[in-house]
């Protein structure tokens, strides 16, 4: 059984001008233990993708497809259901710590919460928080329980809201972009912490970002999200090996280099989840892109390595 | 790391400087003003002689500068002098009406924080529903009508017409609690209808904007519903608006009972002020005036402390 198996999910948010297509037929999977990157640049539809598969999407959102969380299906359940499956089966920790922790709350009791809510006694929940936040790297002794979250630096808050998912012993943990409201010297720090955690706890990471080089170093499989849809996936290994969709490749492109290499950014816009044009939605931006792009939305097409792509003109086979 | 004894130390200097400033203002007001006590006592057929000795016995016929130095030093050692028209010290006065006027503060305050904050948090929660259009509509007609109306109101409806509770007057404590509470009952509802109004309103938009903020979608990733997101995160942060417009109607509150304690007949601060002003008793006015601003210099210090109780960010700002 798999951790994590979403099938064709799609999400608009209601506006007056229409409904606003956020997620558009995903489709991913995540094994126990398992570790899955969603790349993909602002706007791409990424965060709604963590928060809809916690049930935390915006009030009204239309939600269709299938999400199975450890067998279980969570679409149309109701908010009293899926709670159940928050904490303990999924956990998500966000992209800003700042504003991720309750400022007047103590940093000790915001980490007992959860564990509070599942039941444990008012001083388990405490020695337990403590032991998350050691793990952490922030030891009680030099770190008390009852700091404040503005007695910390950014990274340390960012540490704190994941000892905070840690002590719910989360099945499956979601990381939005967790490194990129800290400072470059931390974030190192914080994603080397996320994958040891996650492989020493055996829990499955789902990992959101932006930067194609952190997916490379951190988890066993990537998905690259374009305008609400998966363009290209596979085992990270075979997709670094041939970054099969123009997309995909642009995004490579555009991540600037140490040596001043890189850094071509991606001419135009993604399209507006508002209006969008048929076809694959990356055509209009592609330097491939022919009269059948435009018309069609090529499949996301797997090859013997595991490796998808969603283009009928890929890089790499023979071209 | 605490700035607690600072903030205690510049609020006495804070203190004494606002009270030797209104002493100066209220007495040099009173000066100009026209209306000699000594004649209002004798009325208008007085003989010369006899006004002057009266006027020598008030010590009215001293130099302003002098009247005024005396006055103020005696204010420092508890001396506010000896009022005109009773022939009893001001301090005694004033602090047997006290026992009037500051239950009856107290009974409106606590009311209008208890009933308006969580019927505006409630209103909140339900954004947009029957129940906020309804809380929000019965807080504007309770924004709008003055007090003194509501009071004459309710004492026709309660008092007169169903003989409920009394329509004005006091027993005094000694007649006991319960028939002390219930004449200050309906005053204290006079004046507590605009200001939960008002609270209610200033809950609501500040519980909303709490709503807004990350750590709301952290507690419910922690398996917290949304009736318990708010209360336990979003109404703790928002009481800290809550506390600024409530330091400001306490001020109200003390000079909205002059009204209403007229209209009830209640013998308390607020009606002793309005004697003291048509019989010319100046230094019963005077007197009034000073401790009425110590009031409001110690209210406002005690919702500088409920501050820094709220909001752990203050008690280590510059530390």
């Amino acid at each position: 059984m798999s951790l994590l198996e979403v099938r064709g999910l799609r999400l608009d948010l209601p506006a007056p001008s229409g409904a606003i297509r956020v997620l558009r037929g995903v489709d991913l999977s995540i094994e126990p233990g398992g570790s899955l990157a969603v790349v993909g640049e602002s706007g791409a539809g990424k965060s709604m993708l963590a928060l809809t598969l916690l049930g935390l999407q915006p009030e009204g959102a239309d939600v269709r497809g299938s999400i199975r969380l450890l067998g279980r299906e969570c679409v149309g359940i109701g908010d009293r259901a899926m709670r159940r499956m928050r904490g303990g089966g999924i956990a998500m920790v966000f992209q800003e710590p700042q504003g991720a922790l309750n400022p007047v709350m103590t940093i000790g009791r915001q980490v007992a919460e959860g564990p509070r809510r599942r039941g444990l006694g008012r001083g388990a929940a405490r020695a337990l928080a403590g032991e998350a936040l050691a793990r952490v790297g922030l030891d009680p002794a030099r770190y008390p329980l009852d700091l404040y979250p503005h007695q910390l630096s950014g990274g340390q808050r960012q540490r704190v809201m994941i000892a905070l998912c840690l002590a719910m012993r989360p099945k499956l943990l979601v990381a939005d972009e967790p490194t990129t409201a800290l400072d470059a010297t931390v974030q190192a720090g914080v994603l080397a912490l996320l994958r040891d955690l996650a492989e020493g706890e055996g829990m499955g990471l789902l990992l959101v970002t932006h930067d194609l080089a952190v997916a490379a170093a951190m988890t066993e499989r990537v998905a690259v999200l374009y305008a609400g849809h998966i363009v290209e996936t596979g085992p990270t290994a075979a997709v670094f090996a041939r970054l099969a969709h123009p997309y995909t490749r642009a995004l490579a492109a555009a991540r600037p280099g140490l040596d001043g290499g890189g850094g071509v950014p991606i001419g135009g816009r993604m399209p507006s989840p508002r209006n969008v044009p048929p076809g694959c939605p990356f055509a209009p931006r592609c330097p491939r892109a022919d009269d059948r792009c435009r018309a069609e939305m090529p499949p996301l097409a797997a090859g013997a390595d595991g490796h998808a792509v969603a283009c009928f003109h890929p890089h790499g086979r023979g071209t | 790391m605490n700035t607690t004894p600072a903030l205690v130390l510049r609020r006495l200097i804070g203190l004494a400087t606002t009270l030797l400033l209104a002493a100066f203002v209220v007495f040099a007001v009173l000066s100009v003003l026209p209306g000699d006590p000594a004649a209002v006592m004798l009325g208008v057929g007085a003989r010369p002689d006899t006004l002057a000795a009266l006027r020598a016995e008030m010590g009215l016929d001293r130099p302003v500068a002098v009247r005024f130095v005396s006055w103020t030093g005696g204010l420092f050692v508890g001396d506010f002098g000896v009022s005109h028209t009773y022939g009893v010290p001001v301090l005694d006065l004033v602090l047997e009406r006290a026992a009037v006027s500051l239950p009856l503060a107290l009974l409106a305050a606590g009311g209008a924080v208890f009933v308006g904050v969580p019927l505006g948090a409630l209103a909140a929660s339900q954004r947009g529903g029957v129940l906020d259009t309804v809380l929000m509509a019965l807080a504007q007609v309770g924004i709008a009508v003055p007090s003194f109306w509501l009071a004459i109101m309710l004492s026709l409806v309660f008092a007169v017409g169903l003989d409920w509770l009394p329509a004005g007057g006091f027993p005094g404590w000694e007649a006991g609690v319960w028939p002390g509470l219930r004449a200050l009952f309906l005053p204290a509802l006079a004046l507590a209808l605009p200001q939960g109004a008002v609270l209610a309103r200033v809950a609501r938009s500040a519980v909303l904007e709490a709503l807004h903020q990350d750590y709301v979608l952290t507690a419910r990733m922690k398996g917290l519903s949304k009736g318990a997101a708010l209360w336990r995160h979003a109404l703790p942060n928002a009481l800290i608006p809550v506390a600024t417009v409530l330091g400001l109607q306490l001020a109200f509150l003390l000079t909205g009972a002059i009204v209403v304690e007229n209209v009830f007949y209640l013998p308390g601060v607020g009606r002793l002020l309005f004697q003291a002003i048509a019989q010319r008793d100046l230094i019963t006015v005077q007197g009034i005036v000073v401790l009425v601003v110590t009031a409001v210099v110690c209210i406002n210090f005690v919702v500088d402390l409920t501050y820094l109780w709220l909001d752990p960010r203050l008690r280590t700002r510059g530390a």
